[in-house]
């Protein structure tokens, strides 16, 4: 199966790659306006591997949180790809792959994913047992209360620390935590997932967004 | 390229708060375009909300593109590359759209362009079979800008004047929502400006008796204010006064710049062109100076897809395009900053 999975939902932006038994990876982070990176990043990584986008089989993408410029990104370049050769969609919540990601990292099954979301709040993830339980915006002070024995990743976890702790129990997080392409693959090839031909669309979980415009 | 070949191009347009997909070839010209206006969306909130703005977008294009390919019996192989309106505008609406076409025109292995949005409403009339030659003056009076430009060639624009303050459009909006007229207020306004008596009110014309092309309307829409204060139950009359106020300085200002730059041709584009009093106004200027007046059709006055496709064709067809695969936006662009064709 031919696959091609990218991220911009955060402060990074990755691609993957996978077919015939390759897999090549792009991570870029850190670096101004990376998101507008992700079709340089397709180039080199369809390069490499040697097929076209008309020969996927589909595109796994995140569908946030995230920033909403990232958010969007993310799925209109889906959406782009997707179109130019009718392949297949799948999209992921961004906490569920940094979720797999971390459980698969430090081998357990207790993940706590907090993203910054700005103006005091996070999203939040448990993701325990292979499953992402819950995806909410919460205050710090009001995510869910879990034990010691989860292991806290994701931005909101350095921005909010001191709260989290104390809301959580948890005494073990690492900030610097981002969702990576290729565990969207692995995300997508672990379960019997199933392609749609659905138009991608986001999932912002923040949804009190009115403001008036200055215009 | 060979004159054989039908090269076309597709338009995407998400600067603000209209989603517009236009198709334009080479031997029919304009062939199919769409819009989906957000107008009621925004309404509620008395503006455009530029999040909710952005949110319809991501929605949109996608399924108006599929709609516009179906309604010119074409395919995606069918085009030789896609335009898109990389600004001015609202960020994140431009994103989206510069996201879609990019990653389209990537995946077909084609040429995308950056479009500017206000190329789009200056060569709007080009869409229609009469059209302007240049050298022309343009008018471009809409909901983000009022600017008089010296057009000398596509691409070779220079600015001669613009408004200081409130664009025209934005007057026209905020002078309807002091009379409680809703959003968006341009039209109604407009409207009800038909019932007004001009003799009622005298606003002033401002910046129309020393010399320049820069415009100033918030001056008027406070007049407005001031006004309405007073007179709660004149609406109509305040609406047209105001409205005779800003078409006759807008007036005075095409024929100082027609004067200045002797061209013999004026184009009125951009929302406030729709305007049949300021179009009213201006054909009778244009023909006691011997000018010849051209506007775009009512709907693609405001922002459309269409005007998108031609510029984008215009310049495709000259070998210009997007000189990397990055997606970029430039919410603040210049049209002086453009290329020539
Ligand atoms: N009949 C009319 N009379 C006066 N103003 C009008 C009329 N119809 C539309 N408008 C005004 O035109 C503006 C919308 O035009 P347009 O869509 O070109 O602007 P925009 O895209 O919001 O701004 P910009 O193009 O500068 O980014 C609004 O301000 C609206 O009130
Ligand atoms: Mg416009």
């Amino acid at each position: 199966m031919n696959l091609l999975a990218i991220d911009t939902c955060t402060e990074v932006c990755s691609v993957s790659l996978s077919a015939g038994g390759v897999k090549i990876s792009r991570f870029v982070k850190d670096v101004d306006k990376k998101s507008g990176l992700i079709l340089p990043l397709c180039d080199e990584v369809f390069a490499k591997v040697g097929i076209g986008v008309s020969e996927l089989d589909g595109i796994i993408y995140t569908r946030g949180p995230g920033t909403f410029t990232g958010v969007r990104m993310c799925v209109a370049v889906a959406q782009g790809l997707s179109l130019a050769s009718a392949i297949p969609t799948l999209g992921f919540s961004t906490l569920e792959v940094i979720g797999f990601g971390a459980a698969k990292k430090y081998n357990t099954q207790k993940i706590a994913v907090a993203l910054d979301a700005r103006m005091g709040e996070v999203y939040w993830g448990v993701y325990e047992n292979a499953k992402l339980q819950s995806e909410v915006l919460k205050k710090p002070n009001a995510v869910t209360k879990l034990s010691a024995d989860f292991i806290g990743v994701g931005t909101g976890w350095g921005v909010y620390q001191s709260e989290l702790l104390k809301q959580t129990k948890v005494s073990k997080f690492k900030a610097d935590f981002y969702p990576q392409a290729q565990n969207l693959i692995e995300l997508y090839l672990r379960k019997n997932n199933t392609f749609n031909n659905k138009l991608p669309l986001p999932k912002y979980l923040r949804n009190n967004i009115v403001q008036k415009s200055l215009k | 390229m060979s004159v054989e070949h039908n090269f076309i191009t597709l338009g995407i347009e998400s600067s603000c708060d209209e989603t517009g997909i236009g198709l334009y070839a080479t031997k029919q010209g304009l062939i199919a375009h769409r819009l989906f206006s957000q107008v009621n969306i925004h309404a509620e909130y008395g503006g455009v909300v530029p999040e909710l703005a952005s949110r319809e977008h991501i929605q949109r294009i996608v399924p108006l593109v599929k709609m516009v390919l179906a309604d010119a019996n074409l395919n995606l192989a069918d085009l030789g590359g896609i335009a898109y309106t990389a600004g001015p505008g609202l960020a994140g609406a431009l994103l989206v759209g510069a996201a879609v076409a990019k990653s389209l025109a990537w995946g077909l292995g084609i040429n995308a362009l950056a479009v500017h949005h206000m190329e789009g409403h200056l060569l709007a009339p080009l869409l229609e079979n009469l059209q302007p030659k240049m050298p022309f003056v343009a008018l471009l009076v809409s909901g983000g800008h009022s600017l008089l430009v010296d057009v000398r060639g596509i691409g070779c624009y220079k600015i001669l004047g613009q408004s200081l303050d409130d664009a025209a459009g934005e007057a026209f909006d905020k002078t309807a929502k002091i009379l409680g007229l809703g959003y968006p207020g341009g039209p109604a306004l407009a409207k009800l400006a038909e019932e007004g008596d001009e003799s009622v009110f005298k606003f002033p014309r401002p910046m129309t008796n020393r010399p320049g092309l820069d415009f100033s309307f918030s001056g008027l829409k406070t007049f407005a204010r001031n006004t309405f204060i007073q007179h709660p139950q004149k609406k109509a009359d305040i609406a047209k006064a105001f409205e005779v106020a800003s078409i006759q300085t807008l007036t005075i200002k095409c024929r100082r710049a027609l004067e200045q730059t002797g061209y013999k041709t004026l184009v009125v584009a951009g929302g406030v062109s729709a305007n049949l009093a300021l179009r009213k106004r201006l054909d009778i200027m244009g023909e006691n100076l011997k000018v010849a007046v051209f506007y775009p059709r009512q709907e693609f006055c405001t922002d459309n897809g269409a005007m998108i496709a031609l510029v984008g064709h215009l310049r495709l067809l000259q070998g210009q395009c997007d000189s990397d695969n990055n997606i970029n936006i430039k919410p603040r662009w210049s049209l002086e900053e453009l290329l020539a064709v």
